[in-house]
């Protein structure tokens, strides 16, 4: 039986959430989870608060369990600072539409996760509030930006967790972590109260021990949301039962996913896993992604300047951080509140962000970005067109590395996104299930599929849980 | 691609940031070298003209035009740095201030 199941079976047969609320607030305040960083507001209050709610609440899918909040997810009782200095003092005066679901299905929030400022990261080390430590090594990163998020539940403080996704900043956590992070299609889950980044892909997202914990956490947040024009009218994704055969499916393995330098641990595990998908029954077939090279440079046009965009709110006039410019202007007011309430990354994004759109510029970043953004689109169009059902690939090219390897470089740091990019850029669904450990370190595998395709994927997925043990070593 | 000092801070008067003292060489090092790796978008052969991607519905759903105010947990004069009847105060703007 999944967690989430479990939780709520015990909540409905007699057992306090108060229990649980206690027993979540002792792990948060374990020595453990302190060395992770992986929290930015959490209190025992709150938790007995949220128990106090969900006890005056009728059942719901969800009574009683605890769920992580990532910090760019606002809340009306707990700071959201998404990890930037710039809103110090910030307390959201709405919830989510995705919080208000969660509380309303009976879920308690336990905490707000850290997160890279304003989800610009892949490492979790571009917090304002110190860095989110990996949950089996503390020299290594959790992945990111959603690393505190992935951390919690990888700790198994609490079963599930939300995440946000911009360019895979839940299915690379999820796998550097040993988790499932599942990414639902653009305008499947509503993104009303998620801090804006790059508004044509954020997503909300998932962290679950299990699969059957996501999908029970993504059938409550999905549906049309009047409060978010994106999202789509059709009805929310089943929690699909565990299919006992994959026959009759056909997946297609990308052979630009598989590269020659792919490393070899990573190689291996995933390539057990597509013998265990052969073993169910499923047809695996290659196909080819040409576009899938240029994903990294295209995402780094669009989502730094939609950033560029959302971020321009930040100036110090009506809420956050203000810092007096030097001659005391308005002008000199915003510079001042901008250069010190943003970080190196995010300034170093918004920069980029405002070059590309300058003018001169506009067509041969921008533009070009956008066709390019396109061919993307259409090479899983024409995959999934052929005949393949869903697409199996690695989530990262790497199990997680050291804290510090790549923060020096800003593109070796986007690079660890390169498997996870063109999804985000399709506004496909896809998730990262562990299929093996390298040198103790969690391995996923990337599972994609058409838009709004979530239940069928979710169902592969369990299958294929059952069929491997993601604890086994891979040997390459 | 380079990148020039004069236009990184030129790029940063644009996006009302103050690059802090001592990081300007930084910062435009690391923007040289995003936008080289960016270049490697010269390499697609893309159509001159075309529709671009659109993710979700096919259209954005519209709404009434009617004022619906959402309940707020806490009045924005609890989150403003100084709010006085009703307005956000900030510092003058000094005349037509150079952008």
């Amino acid at each position: 039986m999944s967690r989430v199941a479990s939780i709520v079976a015990d909540v409905n047969g007699g057992v306090s959430p108060q229990t649980t609320a206690r027993e979540v607030a002792q792990r948060l305040a374990a020595d453990e989870t302190e060395r992770l960083n992986a929290t930015l507001a959490w209190s025992p209050e709150w938790l007995g608060r949220e128990a106090e709610r969900v006890e005056a609440q009728s059942p719901g899918p969800l009574s009683g369990v605890p769920i992580a909040i990532k910090d760019n997810i606002v809340t009306t009782e707990q700071p959201t600072t998404c990890a930037s200095r710039i809103l110090d003092g910030y307390v959201s005066p709405f919830d989510a539409t995705a919080v208000a679901r969660l509380r309303n299905a009976g879920a308690m929030i336990a905490a707000k996760a850290n997160l890279d400022e304003f989800a610009m990261g892949s490492s979790t080390e571009h917090s304002a509030y110190g860095r989110v430590h990996h949950p089996m090594d503390s020299e290594r990163v959790p992945g990111g930006s959603s690393g505190g998020s992935a951390a919690l539940v990888a700790a198994d403080v609490v079963p599930v967790a939300l995440g946000s996704e911009t360019g895979g900043s839940v299915r690379q956590p999820a796998s550097f972590c040993g988790v499932v992070g599942v990414k639902p299609t653009y305008g499947r889950v509503s993104r009303y109260g998620l801090v804006a980044f790059g508004s044509s892909l954020d997503c909300i997202s998932i962290f679950g021990r299990t699969t059957d914990d996501a999908a029970r956490v993504l059938s409550v947040l999905s549906g049309v949301d009047p409060l978010d024009a994106t999202t789509v009218d059709c009805a929310p994704p089943d929690v699909p039962a565990r299919p006992p055969t994959l026959r009759g499916l056909t997946i297609g393995l990308p052979e630009e996913y598989f590269p020659d330098d792919l490393d070899p641990g990573v190689r291996a595990a995933n390539e057990r896993a597509i013998r265990a998908l052969r073993d169910l029954g499923a047809e695996l077939r290659p196909v080819s992604l040409p576009h899938t090279r240029f994903a990294v440079p295209t995402y780094y046009v669009i989502a730094p300047a939609e950033a560029a965009s959302n971020l321009a709110r930040y100036d110090g006039a009506r809420y956050g951080r203000r810092v007096p410019g030097e001659g005391g202007g308005l002008r000199a007011l915003y510079r001042a509140t901008r250069g010190a309430g943003f970080g190196p990354e995010v300034r170093r994004r918004i920069l980029i962000g405002t070059y590309v759109l300058s003018a001169g510029y506009y067509d041969a970043y921008y533009t070009k970005a956008q066709r390019v953004r396109v061919l993307i689109a259409e090479d899983f169009q024409r995959a999934f067109a052929s005949g393949v059902d869903y697409l199996f690939t690695p989530t990262t090219p790497t199990p997680a590395f050291k804290a510090g390897e790549k923060t020096q470089d800003p593109v070796a740091m986007y690079l660890a996104d390169i498997f996870t990019c063109a999804v985000s850029l399709a506004g496909l669904p896809a998730m990262s299930l562990p299929t093996g450990r390298v040198e103790g370190l969690p391995v996923g595998g990337q599972l994609i599929a058409p838009a709004f395709e979530e239940s069928g994927m979710l169902g592969v997925a369990m299958a294929l849980e059952d069929a491997i043990d993601p604890t086994e070593e891979a040997r390459p | 691609m380079k990148i020039s000092r004069d236009e990184v801070l030129h790029i940063a008067k644009l996006a009302e940031i103050e690059i802090p003292p001592g990081e300007l060489e930084r910062v435009t090092e690391d923007l040289c070298r995003i936008c080289d790796y960016v270049d490697l978008l010269n390499e697609v052969s893309t159509p001159a003209e075309g529709q671009p991607f659109l993710a979700g519905p096919g259209r954005a759903a519209l709404r009434e035009d009617v004022i619906d105010p959402v309940a707020l947990a806490h009045p924005v004069e609890e989150l403003a740095p100084e709010f006085v009847a009703g307005f956000f105060l900030v510092p003058k703007l000094d005349g037509m201030e150079e952008g």
